[in-house]
């Protein structure tokens, strides 16, 4: 088949690329445009005044500390999980077969809400109901599944034996650790680093049934804002939802990783990713 | 249990079963300090078996091991440093240059940068890897490979060293060429080393005490001679061969 016929004509494929762009784009720029306005009243297609206002209580008020508290938040999940994650991968290439590693992808199966449901007794009578604790400890619980299911097949039938030899030339847990864990885990540790932080830092189940109401990360505020009817700031704070990603994206890309984007939002993400090697 | 005076390794009675199987039963050799022993045996006759339980990395089922008169450490723990086990795999890592593969073990010991550097730096000229040192490990042959783990070894200077056929992948030049520095590095070092091959010739050249094991069972040979002159070893069929050859 010729290439034309493979792909359809010049004219139909920069229709076809202007469409895909639109689809990408479209959504940053409407919120980009609700953001910066203000005196915005149904039935009106213009806002009163594009002033900004909406960015500046943003980022004095309260979505500032929301986006310090989850972004603090995110970071220690996605540190947190990543470790256990890649403990626990290694305890269960040594202990559990195919069938029972099948078991990992347990906590994966429930919706995030259940999975806070089912730890909230747990959470309470640890009295971390309603705390930053608690829905770290939850948050991490999810995280580390994904962690461990994403490094469970890095172990490799030699990386056994690689410890041994550590061990044999005067080597501690620190040098396995050092010269044959993290070595083998090395090309998914930015993938899952940035994947826990997104479970983290775009979640809203979790933290709405562990954090009680109390804990006020930029998602929970962004639900508040869109229940309250602020366009505006709702807006806003969906931009800066989107900041770390992002932000995250061009690092990854920057460093060269191959690793494929898919999370929270993996249509998104992964269009994002295609645009940004198409740029660079 | 320890070593018998002078003995570097003392097996005595060693047994194991894996997967059912009877692999090894009542095994007993004892090894001096600064020989090589040459165990010879066909494809699954527990070869590997008897140098991992002597490593420590399998426990036996019964009987008693001592190296250098310590106890490696048995079950899921690793061997002790007075052993070291060669496996048929490289087993490099892959993060570190030549050079700090071949230094790993010194490194671990922390020894001195200097000391360290001349003593990397004159086994990698020995093994003629000097122009590999700042190469990584899928930068390298399989000749390549073995060698570097050849000379990770020797600098870990371990009292006994086991090596489990670490010479069989390699192609039929590159494997005369590491007999012949193998050979040369056991007698500078005084290294004590059991190695265990299936090659006839490769077990007559490297070997100074000789061995063979049949059917889990384990016979040792006086001398050069008795193992020759056992038809079982397979020396006498390969001398024919080379005698025919010669001949013709």
């Amino acid at each position: 088949m010729s290439e034309s016929g493979k792909f359809g004509s010049g004219a139909g494929r920069l229709i076809l690329l202007f469409c895909l762009s639109t689809v990408c784009v479209l959504p940053y720029a409407v919120l980009l445009w609700l953001s910066s306005g203000s005196g915005w009243e149904w039935p009106r297609l213009v806002p009163l005044r594009i002033d900004g206002v909406a960015w500046q209580r943003a980022l004095s008020g309260s979505n500032g500390r929301a986006s310090l508290e989850g972004a603090g938040l995110s970071v220690a999940v996605a540190a947190c999980s990543t470790l256990c994650g890649l403990m626990i991968s290694r305890c269960w290439s040594e202990t559990g077969g195919d069938r029972r590693r099948s078991l990992l992808y347990l906590p994966l199966l429930t919706s995030p809400a259940i999975a806070a449901g089912c730890l909230f007794d747990l959470v309470s009578r640890l009295q971390l109901a309603g705390t930053w604790w608690g829905v770290f400890l939850v948050q991490c619980v999810y995280g580390t599944s994904f962690a461990a299911v994403l490094f469970a097949g890095v172990r490799e039938p030699s990386s056994w034996r690689r410890e041994q030899l550590v061990r044999s030339f005067g080597g501690g847990d620190l040098a396995v650790w050092r010269h044959v864990v993290l070595p083998d885990a090395r090309g998914l540790l930015p993938l899952c680093l940035f994947q826990t932080s997104l479970i983290s830092w775009l979640d809203y189940g979790l933290t709405t049934v562990a954090g009680g109401g109390r804990v006020q990360t930029l998602m929970m505020r962004l639900f508040s804002q869109i229940r309250e009817g602020g366009v505006s700031q709702a807006a806003v704070s969906s931009l800066l939802l989107t900041v770390p990603p992002l932000a995250a994206l061009l690092l990854l890309r920057l460093r060269g990783s191959g690793v494929a984007v898919t999370g929270a939002s993996p249509g998104v993400l992964g269009g994002l990713r295609r645009v940004l090697e198409r740029v660079s | 249990m320890k070593a018998a005076g002078g003995d570097c390794l003392t097996v005595v009675g060693l047994g194991i079963a894996l997967g059912g199987r009877v692999v090894l039963q009542n095994v007993s050799l004892r090894l001096g300090a600064a020989e090589t022993l040459v165990i010879l045996g066909s494809s699954g006759c527990g070869k590997s078996t008897l140098l991992k339980c002597v490593a420590g990395l399998l426990r036996a089922d019964c009987g008693e091991i001592s190296v250098a008169g310590v106890e490696p450490a048995g079950g899921a723990d690793v061997a002790g440093p007075e052993s070291l086990y060669l496996d048929q795999e490289p087993l490099l890592f892959e993060h570190l240059n030549v050079f700090d593969n071949a230094a790993f073990a010194l490194r671990m010991r922390r020894v001195a940068v200097k000391e360290l550097t001349q003593q990397v730096e004159e086994l990698l000229e020995r093994t003629g890897l000097s122009a590999e040192a700042g190469k990584f490990p899928r930068q390298l042959s399989g000749g390549q490979k073995q060698r570097v783990a050849f000379v990770r070894a020797l600098l870990a200077r371990p009292r006994l060293l086991l090596m489990d056929e670490p010479f069989a992948s390699l192609d039929a030049q590159t494997r005369l060429r590491m007999q012949a520095i193998f050979r040369s590095l056991a007698e500078q070092y005084r290294m004590t080393t059991v190695f265990v091959t299936h090659d006839v010739r490769e077990a007559l050249t490297l070997g100074t005490v000789f061995g063979r094991l049949v059917d889990g069972g384990y016979r040792g040979y006086g001398c050069r001679a008795d193992f020759a002159a056992d038809p079982e070893t397979g020396v006498r069929e390969e001398l024919e061969f080379w005698a025919t050859i010669g001949g013709k």
